[in-house]
């Protein structure tokens, strides 16, 4: 890793406002302190809904690009981050809806990681905090057979942990449907678990 | 108390309800990494000055009439507060009448009119 030069630190400690003012006036090298503060977010949150790699790179590119373009429709009455935020779940979600893989899995393909944390929740009830990653791997090959709308709600509200309100703020979405919507993932979740646990074990 | 053979021991039977529970508690204890791939703001800056390169004639339009939108208004209210108190002079009336001879004359007798 190289050592921000302090031009670099300046810019990147010079407020959103100030750098969308000028990148909307022709300056478009302001918007590279943008893309340095808040890609970590984002390639945090398109890590959740896409696996490889370069898929997740195309998602946060695309967010930067859409962001781009619509910057003048940012009206700076809400932090330029929840803006951005929004723009990226709407773009997960898109990638969500042309990926849609064949929802028939048989979960055949499990690994032994994550065939080893079922045996150990089967055998003691538990599963230890050490094969977390299995866990989190489980739910997201759990979560890519199941719609897209599904795996958007489980992602915000069960592992996000956002509220409802959020939710419908952030997809645009009436409050009764997500809360629908909630109740059809949960249920479709149970049923991908309990196919799971019926290949493997019955 | 238990008489006789002892039952057979048997694993806990899976609850999906838990095992659900469980498996989100532990994907919510291991968010993905955050990771910035190296000069990945380079690569979207450089897809960022293609993008502003590859003009859209059709949103220069829009744009051109959007910011014409604001002097044509100006000159609306501009051209109508001339003309009300313009018109509020009495010599401008002072052509009407002539105008009226004019062309009533012609329309009265046509054979002298142009």
């Amino acid at each position: 890793m190289t050592e921000p030069r302090p031009a670099d630190a300046l810019e990147s400690a010079r407020p959103d406002v100030e750098l969308i003012t000028e990148v909307l006036n022709g300056n478009v090298e302001s918007f590279e302190p943008l893309i340095q503060r808040y890609s970590p977010r984002l390639f945090a949150t398109a890590r959740r809904y896409a696996r490889r790699e370069t898929e997740v790179e195309d998602i946060v590119q695309e967010v930067w690009s859409k962001a781009f373009q619509k910057l003048g429709t940012w009206r700076g009455d809400a932090p330029f981050e929840h803006w951005l935020m929004r723009m990226a779940v709407h773009t997960c979600y898109d990638f969500l809806r042309v990926h849609q893989r064949n929802r028939e899995d048989n979960f055949s393909d499990i690994t032994r990681e994550e065939e080893d944390w079922l045996e150990r929740f089967k055998s003691e009830g538990d599963a230890r905090q050490d094969s977390a990653d299995a866990a989190r791997l489980l739910v997201q090959r759990i979560l890519s057979d199941m719609s897209p709308a599904s795996q958007l709600i489980i992602t915000l509200l069960e592992i996000e942990d956002k509220s409802i309100k959020e939710i419908s703020a952030i997809t645009g979405w009436s409050t009764p449907l997500v809360k629908v919507r909630a109740f059809r993932a949960r249920a479709e979740m149970k049923k991908r678990l309990r196919r799971i646990m019926k290949d493997k074990y019955l | 108390m238990r008489d006789g053979c002892e039952p057979e021991k048997r694993a806990p039977l899976m609850n999906v309800t838990d095992l659900q529970k469980k498996l989100i508690e532990s994907a919510r204890a291991c968010p993905p990494s955050d990771r910035v791939p190296y000069a990945f703001e380079h690569r979207v800056m450089a897809h960022v000055r293609s993008l502003r390169q590859s003009v859209d004639p059709v949103q220069i339009w829009a744009r051109s009439l959007m910011q014409a939108v604001l002097p044509c208004c100006a000159l609306l209210l501009m051209v109508a507060v001339w003309s009300w108190t313009g018109n509020e002079r009495p010599d401008a009336y002072e052509g009407v009448d002539e105008l009226e001879l004019a062309v009533v004359d012609s329309i009265d007798n046509p054979e002298e009119g142009w």
